[in-house]
């Protein structure tokens, strides 16, 4: 008996350190916001705020409201330390009961099972809602406490903000508890159910006292010696990363939102934008690095060839990475010029409500229904949690940044339209609309629901045809910007001719892509979209030739000054990818070919050479196919075609080959898509009197023929006289009433039969199908009939076969060609290689210059004459950035 | 007004135009499965895909199945007819599907080219239950009562 038990002090342990970790991290989070609240609240603004701290570093008395505000401050501090330390507690937590494989815990045993890989195992932590919620209150420990470090001056003005998401993920974890146990009620109702015995139903709690033991790990289990485990396709080296790296995209991009939020109530518009700069260049390097590891687990797993669906869930990571691309641009031109101050500060804010929409979209189960991956609907208050800190952080940013709007003074944001900030100012436009676009087309089921004009979704085609002009547009300034002197005033030289021949070539493509956008409506997007492509190509290639031209002028001032040349030239190499591989991609199916059957596709011969069991417990069951290249190499492939061990269904995981096709170098994609042993056809629930049609083809030489059958009824007279022990036949048969036409021939009657067998074990019978024999195909193998049925006179339904009588097994496969796509890994890698150097980049810059605007603080507080001060202060550095 | 606002305002209607352009000819209707064949035009349905339901008619490239829809479990049929791109391999293990067609009442179903799947990961919850009574016919089989 005790085996099907279990009792365990690790578990005891662990669930109890998670559920008070959950519940103390929910306090602390509480207090800690409360109290950078109130040390915000009652801070100084504007100009005072600006230059407060400096001066109370140099006064010999303080203020003694700035005193109190420290006091809040440090509290607050205190408590989101605390609320930091429980988040790493309740991680470990978790971590430990997935290691110690206690499936008694429903999270352990939806994502876990004991013969995952210790690295899935590790990555099963994140397998699910709860604990990516674990996972990004562990950036955000990580990250205050970076931000604590480095920032300290705006620690009250930033925290307030950074806060809340802390406090919205514990209420999360609070109403979603990853440390959950069974319902003892629902256990103990199957267990009757069953008959189970009464040790088991002693096990389960009664009483208050009981129920806390159990619900805390302390009592004692059924024993469950097994989880579900990690889906399949999981168990993926790049989806392990994938969620953790998007995650600190995420987590990160809520920090420059942050500093907007807190600059806002600050009044102080400029000194955010050098603080806030390395941390946007970080998150949106890092959630570009994210997305790109999605779309590219997507295109090596999922077995249909493409990288991005514009599915909600790919959007919602999409908008806040454009948004954060606007603003990181804004910050640029503000850090020059002191320009878009409002445009930024607006931004900004909505930075956070791009990524708390996103949460909310594919978390809340708002989309359930329209998005192909799959959250399942949680109860309604988590839904309200997710709406609750969505809504608040919207109405704080706008709201704040309308109650300020006429305080902000900006300088004007460009002196002509030939000069570069004219080329941001409609490049922070270009951005934002794209991400308006896809707002709009990923929440037009809400809005449907809302309006009550019924739930409407938008399919992929309203992203390609909205995005595809506002791109180009993109694509232009980005060829065309780099072109543009800073100011205008400053720099008025004429055109070189380098750019004099780019300005004529942008204007022939512009040109050129205004009718063939004409011309391409008037096709429905759909027939006749090749010239908008060849004029967005010819664009690509103009602002790719731009942006190597300043990557090469920049690389003179060493790798830091390339950063944003190689983050454009990856951006627009892999645009010219999308463009290549959505136009020029192919798909053959290759269905029924018998083994060793060659099938020639782009000059290349496929065959099925069998199967193949794994090697391992880590391996899968493989389907090959040998490709027999143009050379007559012949290349055998191994793409995994199994059984799922969650599902018992079929899966198949392409296999990938980068080849020169045609003279394009472009990957060869073969999918697996399933193997027919014995070479049949079927018709299941066939209801009397409907017809039901079979298609046979034996070979890929034999036609496609149908049969077509109809089911009137059973004949059952030799089982009544064998029930009745009256002359009773040796092999009694049940027969089958029906009809049946081959290729659209006149109607036969025929009887097909099931052999009544004596039965084994519990089963007095068992029914064997009898072949009929069918005349009138023309394949190389005869076929039989095999009829069978459920037996239920109130539903009688019939299931028919046709079985070749030389079974010959089959292959399905499909061939993919895929040109260009190793453009848009290159291009990415060569963008987010770009991203990292900005961040770099921005990060030493901003250093210096907090560094430079520190030491004029201390030196103009300084009450003994600032002269020595002044010597010593860093010189030749910009501040500008 | 300046030539800032001008301009800035110009690029948005201009992107607003060409968003509203796109949604001709993009927009489903997502539509109740009582409802499917009252409409003409091309709608989109989502239900539960029922895995003994599916019949490979031409390989993946033409497959019929059932979807059945969760509020009302209403059970309507589809026909995935598109010679050019055959359904994924992991298609039949997908815990739901979301199809866009246009309803033939000659067929009884809804033909559709364009078929998604609920991503594999996160399936529904196997039921725990399920669990419990493997246990309990574990012990059963110890003690020799499975058959009782």
């Amino acid at each position: 008996m005790q085996e099907f038990l279990v009792k365990s002090t690790g578990l005891g342990l662990a669930v109890t350190g998670g559920n008070i970790a959950i519940w103390l991290g929910l306090a602390s989070a509480v207090l800690s916001v409360i109290f950078y609240w109130i040390a915000m609240l009652r801070s100084p603004k504007g100009e005072a705020a600006a230059s407060g701290t400096a001066s109370i570093k140099g006064a010999t008395t303080v203020d003694p409201r700035e005193l109190s505000c420290r006091k809040f401050q440090n509290l607050g501090k205190r408590f989101f330390t605390f609320t930091c330390g429980f988040c790493v507690l309740g991680s470990l937590c978790l971590w430990s009961l997935i290691f110690s494989q206690q499936y008694t815990i429903h999270y352990v045993f939806k994502n876990s099972n004991s013969s995952l890989h210790p690295g899935f195992r590790f990555a099963s932590f994140w397998g699910d809602q709860q604990g990516t919620f674990f996972l990004w209150g562990l950036y955000n420990a990580v990250l205050g406490a970076v931000f604590l470090r480095k920032c300290r001056e705006s620690e009250r003005w930033v925290m307030p903000f950074f806060g809340l998401i802390n406090v919205s993920l514990f209420l999360l974890l609070s109403l979603m508890n990853p440390f959950w146990i069974d319902n003892p009620n629902e256990v103990r109702a199957v267990l009757t159910e069953m008959k189970a015995p009464e040790s088991f139903l002693a096990i389960l709690p009664t009483n208050t006292m009981e129920h806390l033991k159990y619900y805390f790990g302390w009592a004692t289990y059924l024993k469950k010696t097994d989880g579900r485990g990690l889906n399949e396709q999981l168990q993926n080296f790049w989806m392990v990363i994938h969620p953790p790296t998007l995650f600190l995209g995420y987590a990160s991009m809520l920090i420059p939102s942050a500093f907007a939020l807190g600059a806002l109530m600050k009044r102080d518009y400029n000194t955010w934008v050098k603080e806030a700069a390395p941390w946007l260049t970080f998150a949106w390097a890092v959630l570009g690095t994210g997305i790109f590891l999605g779309a590219y687990w997507a295109y090596e797993t999922l077995g249909w060839g493409g990288y991005w669906s514009w599915d909600p869930v790919e959007n919602s990571s999409f908008i806040p990475w454009l948004v954060g691309t606007a603003l990181l641009h804004g910050l640029l031109a503000q850090g020059a010029r002191g320009n878009f101050k409002q445009a930024n500060l607006f931004l900004g804010g909505f930075l956070g409500t791009t990524v708390l929409l996103g949460s909310f979209l594919v978390r809340s189960g708002v989309l359930d229904g329209i998005s192909v991956h799959s959250f399942a609907s949680p109860q309604e208050s988590v839904y309200a949690t997710l709406l609750g800190i969505l809504i608040l952080w919207f109405t704080l940013s706008i709201g704040i940044w309308t109650w300020r709007f006429r305080d902000i003074q900006s300088e004007i944001a460009y002196d002509t339209v030939w000069e570069r900030h004219f080329g941001f100012f409609l490049g922070l436009i270009v951005l934002s609309a794209s991400a308006a676009v896809i707002t709009f087309g990923v929440t037009m089921p809400i809005w449907g629901a809302w309006f009550r004009v019924g739930q409407k979704t938008v399919d992929y085609s309203f992203y390609n045809k909205a995005l595809l002009p506002v791109t180009f547009v993109m694509v232009l300034l980005m060829g065309i910007t780099p072109l543009m002197p800073w100011r205008k005033v400053r720099e008025d030289r004429g055109l070189a001719m380098f750019a004099k021949v780019v300005l004529a070539l942008m204007g022939v493509a512009c040109l050129w892509f205004s009718g063939a956008a004409v011309y391409a409506w008037q096709g429905g997007f759909s027939r006749q979209n090749d010239p908008a492509f060849a004029a967005f190509g010819m664009m690509l290639l103009i602002a790719v030739t731009v942006n190597l031209r300043q990557l090469v002028k920049a690389s003179g001032g060493g790798l830091l000054a390339c950063g944003p040349w190689l983050a454009h030239t990856g951006f627009i190499i892999m645009l010219g990818a999308i463009v290549v591989t959505s136009r020029f991609n192919v798909t053959f199916p290759v269905e029924g070919v018998a083994q060793g059957e060659p099938v020639k596709i782009m000059g290349r011969e496929f065959s099925w050479a069998g199967q193949r069991t794994a090697e391992n417990s880590h391996d899968r069951d493989r389907m090959l196919i040998d490709m027999k290249g143009p050379d007559g190499k012949v290349t055998q492939l191994a793409p995994k075609l199994f059984i799922s061990k969650q599902t018992d269904e079929a899966m198949g995981w392409p296999e990938i080959r980068h080849e020169w096709v045609n003279g394009a170098w472009g990957d060869i994609y073969v999918v697996p898509s399933g193997v027919d042993l014995d070479n049949s056809a079927g018709v299941e629930d066939v209801a009397k009197e409907e017809p039901a049609t079979m298609s046979v083809q034996h070979s890929k030489t034999d036609p496609k023929e149908q049969v077509q059958v109809t089911f009137h009824g059973l004949d059952t007279s030799e089982l009544q006289k064998m029930m009745n022990g009256k002359n009773m036949p040796a092999e009694p048969k049940i027969y089958g009433d029906v009809s049946i036409s081959v290729n659209g021939a006149p109607v036969q009657k025929i009887r097909p039969a099931i052999l009544v067998a004596p039965g084994e074990g519990e089963r007095p019978f068992k029914f064997v199908p009898q072949k009929y024999p069918i005349t009138g195909l023309n394949q190389s193998s005869p076929y039989a009939l095999e009829f069978s049925t459920n037996m239920n006179p109130g539903d009688l339904k019939g299931v028919f076969k046709l079985v070749p009588e030389n079974p010959v097994p089959r292959g399905h496969f499909q061939v993919l060609y895929v040109p260009g796509i190793q453009f848009m890994w290159w291009g990415a890698y060569v963008m987010i290689v770009g991203m990292f150097i900005s961040y770099r980049r921005r990060s030493l810059l901003s250093r210096k210059a907090l560094q430079v605007a520190a030491a004029a603080e201390a030196v103009r507080a300084s009450p003994a004459g600032s002269k020595s001060s002044r010597r010593q202060s860093p010189v030749g550095v910009t501040t500008t950035l | 007004m300046n030539s800032k606002a001008i301009i800035g305002i110009a690029t948005v209607l201009a992107c607003a135009a060409i968003a509203s352009a796109s949604l001709f000819g993009s927009t489903l209707k997502s539509v109740a499965f009582a409802d499917v064949q009252r409409k003409s035009e091309r709608v989109d349905i989502y239900g539960v895909l029922d895995k003994p339901s599916i019949k490979a008619i031409r390989g993946a490239t033409m497959v019929q199945f059932d979807l059945i829809e969760e509020k009302t479990n209403q059970r309507l049929t589809v026909v995935y007819d598109n010679p050019n791109s055959a359904l994924p391999p992991n298609f039949p293990g997908a815990s739901h599907a979301r199809a866009a067609g246009v309803w033939d009442p000659s067929r009884g179903a809804l033909v559709s080219n364009f078929v998604t799947t609920k991503c594999p990961s996160k399936y529904e919850e196997k039921n725990m239950d399920a669990t419990t009574r493997k246990l309990v016919d574990q012990w059963k089989e110890s003690t020799g009562q499975s058959g009782s």
